[in-house]
């Protein structure tokens, strides 16, 4: 067929074809192309000859990765171990470990609290239903007082962190699944701060020979990142433990034995190194209710875990296959888009179950803040 | 590999052999890259030779995209201790387009993040001792010229082209930047008429069938 009656189906096809070829080296017969399409193609191809790696990089990068390999499936006793949140080991500790079992009372008060106000708020004040617009679920509270569910952030973890990455780092928060009958999950050093965070069940981390027994909300810190730490199940059922980190690279870790997931995963080209404050929250929206409009932010990383979240982008470069202002829904199973910085964003609960949100916020000193380049 | 490497790579494999105390089947340079992946979850050898298999594809992609060796480097890093990282997790038909997925993403999130430094474009390669002067300098004007070209597609085009120049068949372009075929064809069509107009190939189109 010429090619000027190609249809553009046809031209997709034949170019497509024409350009596999190429790929693999084979492209004598451009077929039905358009033969000024098809030296197009071999001009980009023949004039792409751009240097490649240089070898001492690729050498030592090989090292690097096989070498994490060995820490990954490292089985010797451990000699050295973190201190959790010691005084003057570089991480300042939170004003206590926090107890789960307490922090959940505290909750459990401020909700309540939060309930009875929020229905008196709705039963007497001007809060009355058919006055306000922007609360769109009601629950019913105390006394059969209809009120509305509030959006509720949980801190899991908050300190002050230094030995931040410079340039490149990444940033991630990990949910490991343990069984009883799991091997100790061995957590190797990292080039930057990194915590956990017990999620459910109990375990013990053992460090310079010595266990600590945590619990549901307990916050282990790792001070020395020359050091590693393991993790066993104490109790008799099923143990869950947030990782999370800000590192210049990723700490390797064996997963043979047990589940993971990667609940938050964001990186910059530009970390402040230096100190800084992290934060981890869980944020949970009942259905129906939306967090205000944020700009995205360099060192602000937010991923659902659960639920279904309702994302609304609006900026100049958004995303592949997003539109300005049209709401896509993304579940914690998928894959999260790369927003870039400065993107205005709306998160909402798109669908009939709580909306689980994990925000990781890094706020670099104001020292390393100030000398750091912007986006 | 050098014979260093391959002594060194003996050793870890004979330590592993120990401390695993199953031998794992040794990591072929012939085997597929799924067969390499499936290796990879008992011995990350396997992992060691799929990263000699594609880190200068991907860091020449990352410097397509980035025009900055240091970025480059920095940018191929980040590729591979993510993909070694996710390794256990990579479910799907296509290796190659899983990790260029990830060199999608490091390298959307590095423009995000980082200004452009010294473009690679600058970068002219001194040495080429079979080359004439006027060779070397018609061939750096060509390389010129394609790199304009590119600098002038819309990004959404420039994305598909160097994944194109990466060695990616149009499904796993499609793969990796999330997409349908159908969707990434259309682009290519338009990104190839784009790039003809600004190389002025139509002016000479008895290029197309001669060359091979």
């Amino acid at each position: 067929m010429p090619p000027e009656h190609l249809s553009d189906a046809g031209q997709d096809e034949a170019i497509d074809r024409f350009w596999d070829q190429i790929a693999q080296g084979r492209a004598r017969d451009a077929g039905d192309l358009d033969p000024t399409t098809a030296a197009t193609l071999r001009r980009l191809h023949a004039s792409d000859d751009r240097p490649g790696p240089d070898r001492a990089f690729t050498n030592r990068l090989r090292e690097e990765l096989m070498h994490a390999h060995m820490h990954a499936h490292a089985s010797e006793p451990f000699a050295e171990l973190r201190l959790p949140l010691a005084p003057g080991d570089g991480i300042r500790p939170l004003p206590g470990r926090i107890d789960r079992r307490s922090f959940a009372a505290h909750l459990a008060t401020a909700a309540l609290l939060l309930l009875t106000l929020v229905g008196s708020f709705f039963a007497f004040g001007i809060g009355r239903p058919g006055r306000l617009n922007d609360v769109p679920v009601f629950l019913p509270a105390l006394g059969g007082t209809p009120v509305a569910e509030a959006v509720v952030t949980e801190t899991l973890f908050d300190a002050d962190v230094d030995g931040l990455p410079t340039r490149w780092g990444s940033a991630a928060l990990l949910r490991w699944t343990f069984e009883p009958n799991s091997p100790p999950l061995v957590i190797p050093p990292a080039d930057g701060p990194q915590f956990l965070v017990v999620e459910s069940g109990a375990v013990v981390a053992t460090e310079a020979g010595v266990e600590h027994a945590l619990a549901a909300g307990d916050v282990y810190t790792a001070a020395d990142p020359d050091q590693v730490v393991t993790i066993r199940v104490s109790g008799v059922g099923t143990a869950t433990l947030l990782r999370g980190y800000v590192a210049k690279s990723i700490p390797m870790m064996d997963a043979v034995g047990y589940r993971y997931e990667w609940l938050l995963e964001g990186f910059s080209a530009a970390m402040p190194g230096g100190s800084g404050r992290l934060v981890l929250e869980r944020v949970t929206l009942p259905p129906g209710s939306a967090l205000p409009p944020q700009e995205v932010s360099s060192f602000v990383w937010i991923e659902p875990d659960a639920g279904t979240l309702g994302l609304t982008l609006e900026g100049d470069e958004l995303p592949f296959m997003w539109t300005a202002g049209e709401e896509q829904t993304v579940r914690g199973s998928d894959v999260y888009p790369t927003i870039p910085t400065g993107t205005r964003m709306t998160l909402r609960n798109a669908g009939d179950e709580p909306l689980v949100l994990h925000r990781m916020t890094l706020t670099p000193d104001a020292a390393e803040a100030a000398g750091t380049p912007g986006p | 590999m050098n014979a260093s490497q391959a002594q060194a790579r003996v050793g870890t494999v004979v330590r592993n052999v120990v401390r695993l105390r199953q031998i794992p089947a040794p990591a072929d340079e012939a085997l597929s890259d799924e067969a390499l992946v499936a290796l990879a979850a008992r011995d990350r050898q396997a992992f060691g030779v799929l990263y000699d298999r594609y880190v200068d594809a991907v860091y020449r992609y990352c410097a397509g995209r980035l025009g900055d060796r240091e970025a480059a480097e920095d940018a191929t890093s980040l590729v591979f201790t993510r993909a070694l990282a996710a390794l256990p997790s990579h479910r799907g038909p296509s290796f190659r387009s899983w990790l260029f997925a990830i060199a999608h993403n490091v390298v959307v999130n590095a423009r995000r993040d980082a200004p452009r430094a010294r473009s690679l474009d600058d970068e002219t390669e001194l040495t080429a001792p079979d080359l004439s002067v006027e060779e070397i300098a018609e061939r750096d004007d060509r390389r010129r010229s394609v790199r304009r070209a590119l600098a002038l597609l819309p990004e959404e085009q420039r994305r598909v082209v160097e994944l194109r120049l990466a060695g990616l068949t149009g499904p796993e372009v499609a793969a990796a930047l999330g997409r349908s075929h159908d969707s990434v064809r259309t682009t290519q069509r338009r990104a190839v008429a784009a790039l003809r107009t600004h190389l002025g190939v139509a002016n000479d189109s008895t290029e197309g069938r001669d060359a091979s």
